[in-house]
């Protein structure tokens, strides 16, 4: 058997080379001070860039108003049809379920103490004001959320969404603004779809527990419920789209041009809209919290 | 790895340079005042880690003329053409096109001069979402100021300039061949008349017939 002299070499290097030095990790006692301030900065990052895209919107809308007739109407209003039309189903299907389960534990526990005309007012506050905007949120962050992300991302990747400003064409009226305003129209009437199934659930399971007729609990909501919290569940579902929307998109247009950071785009994508929207929500709980409960 | 600097040479248009796979082919526009140029790069350098790109790298191009630049693969040719373009920043050094500065201009300037290019990208970047016909139409629309017969014409037109049938306008991007879709792709940069035309290897992926049909085009523009 011969050697080529560029095998020699390579065999002579084996020879002489060194076990693999293992760096000794030596502790760091400033590590987990370090650790928190590079989270600290990336946050900041994040935050810096949502609001840019946040600031970018009202100008665009700007724009869309002074031209209505330049709009990226199509854009909106297919958005709207795949972020809505297309969530019908599975809002009402999660949403029935959490109405029948919430009403069905809460009934064994009023019906202890003999408060059952009360299951009215449990279902109808938690649902209307909390529940209902809470579930369109998550699942849409996690349908449309995610999908806005990775479209945006694959974009990056086949260098699509360099073209358009190449072209003079400013991406965030093309791409941003339809999904913001999408979400901003298509999640508040979610959250009324799915607060209505929610309900008629709920009521369902309390005819079946506590023996209440679903018109007697119909028919009690309004007196238990003030209007003012369909407003609010509305307004939340106003604010908790656009959110979701200008999340994923700034979690779009982070992706680099590769596979991997595309799957981990999508994932933080969806985890942080979750996150901020729950945020908020406890914001709106502050904010409102001596409107429309009454206590009587 | 750095790599050196002559990797990346600029070969004056017209001859043999510009059949090379990997060039970038700018014809200059005709009314352009002579002595005017049209892109001035200067003292630019890129660095990506340890690896030097572009080492004070100096690039005129007048009106009319027609510029190749050839090189290795990596050698940073697309890299040059994406910082002309304002989608990447060098290290180091100054872009002017039509005596814009690239850097601190505002951004309306930046549009207009936007409008005055048309760039054919290595892959050609069709929007996948759209098809051929709205593709092409796209920076069309931008502008608004046509009627839809004037716009479907020039499609049309610009399709047959192009050598693609008219029967594909409206299949999507994701139905055709890579060939195809780099032919649309010059359709949709050549749709505004650009008095300046970026191709990053525009033959690169075309059977030679084709490839051959399409330096013809080049030069007849
Ligand atoms: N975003 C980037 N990060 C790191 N290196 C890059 C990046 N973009 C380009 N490069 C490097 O720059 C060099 C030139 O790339 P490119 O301009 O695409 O070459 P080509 O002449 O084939 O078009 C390559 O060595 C590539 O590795
Ligand atoms: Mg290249």
């Amino acid at each position: 058997m011969q050697l080529r002299p560029e095998h020699d070499i390579f065999f002579a290097n084996l020879e002489s080379a060194h076990a693999p030095h293992v760096e000794s990790r030596r502790f760091d006692p400033l590590a987990p001070v370090r650790a928190i301030g590079l989270v600290a900065l990336l946050l900041l990052d994040h935050l810096i860039g949502i609001l840019h895209l946040f600031g970018q919107t009202p100008l665009d809308s700007l724009d869309l108003l002074r031209h209505p007739s330049r709009g990226p109407w199509r854009e909106i209003s297919a958005s709207i049809y795949r972020s809505g039309t297309e969530a019908l189903g599975i809002t009402a299907a999660v949403g029935c379920l959490i109405g029948v389960t919430l009403s069905y534990l809460s009934s064994e526990q009023l019906r202890s103490f003999g408060a059952d005309t009360f299951i009215v007012n449990i279902l109808g506050l938690g649902i209307v004001r909390e529940l209902g905007p809470m579930i369109c949120a998550v699942l849409v962050a996690g349908r449309s959320g995610s999908a806005i992300t990775a479209q945006l991302g694959v974009m990056r990747v086949t260098e699509e969404l360099d073209a358009l400003p190449v072209m003079g064409i400013p991406y965030t009226v093309r791409l941003i603004l339809p999904k913001v305003i999408a979400l901003a129209v298509a999640v508040p009437l979610l959250v009324l779809w799915t607060s209505a199934v929610a309900l008629i659930g709920g009521a369902f399971s309390a005819q079946l527990q506590l023996g209440m007729s679903m018109t007697q609990f119909m028919l009690g909501l309004p007196a238990a419920v003030p209007t003012i919290n369909l407003w609010l569940g509305v307004g939340k579902g106003v604010v908790f789209g656009a959110l979701i929307a200008l999340v994923a998109c700034h979690f779009g247009l982070r992706i680099q041009p590769n596979t991997e950071s595309l799957g981990a785009g999508t994932t933080r994508s969806v985890v942080t809209s979750i996150t901020v929207v729950i945020l908020a929500d406890a914001v709106f709980a502050i904010i409102y919290f001596d409107v429309g409960i009454s206590l009587t | 790895m750095s790599q050196d600097e002559p990797d990346v040479q600029v070969v004056p248009g017209g001859q043999g340079g510009k059949r090379s796979e990997g060039g970038q082919h700018k014809p200059g526009g005709q009314g352009g005042h002579e002595g005017d140029p049209v892109i001035e790069v200067s003292g630019l350098w890129t660095v990506f880690g340890d690896n030097v790109v572009h080492r004070d790298l100096e690039l005129t191009v007048m009106p009319g003329e027609v510029v190749s630049l050839v090189g290795g693969s990596g050698s940073g040719k697309t890299t040059l053409m994406r910082q002309i373009l304002g989608l990447e920043h060098p290290h180091r050094g100054s872009i002017k096109v039509f005596g814009i500065p690239l850097l601190g201009s505002h951004p309306l300037l930046l549009r207009k001069i936007r409008r005055r290019w048309g760039v054919l990208s290595q892959e050609g970047a069709l929007y996948s979402a759209l098809p051929v016909f709205e593709n092409i139409v796209l920076p069309l629309r931008e502008l608004r100021a046509f009627d839809e017969g004037f716009i479907h014409d020039m499609v049309m037109l610009k399709l047959d300039m192009v050598d693609i049938e008219r029967r594909h306008a409206w299949k999507m991007p994701a139905d055709l061949s890579g060939g195809m879709i780099k032919r649309i792709a010059l359709a949709r940069a050549l749709v505004l008349e650009p008095e300046l035309l970026f191709l990053d290897e525009p033959t690169a992926g075309l059977d030679p017939d084709r490839s051959e049909s399409f330096v013809k085009l080049i030069q007849s523009l």
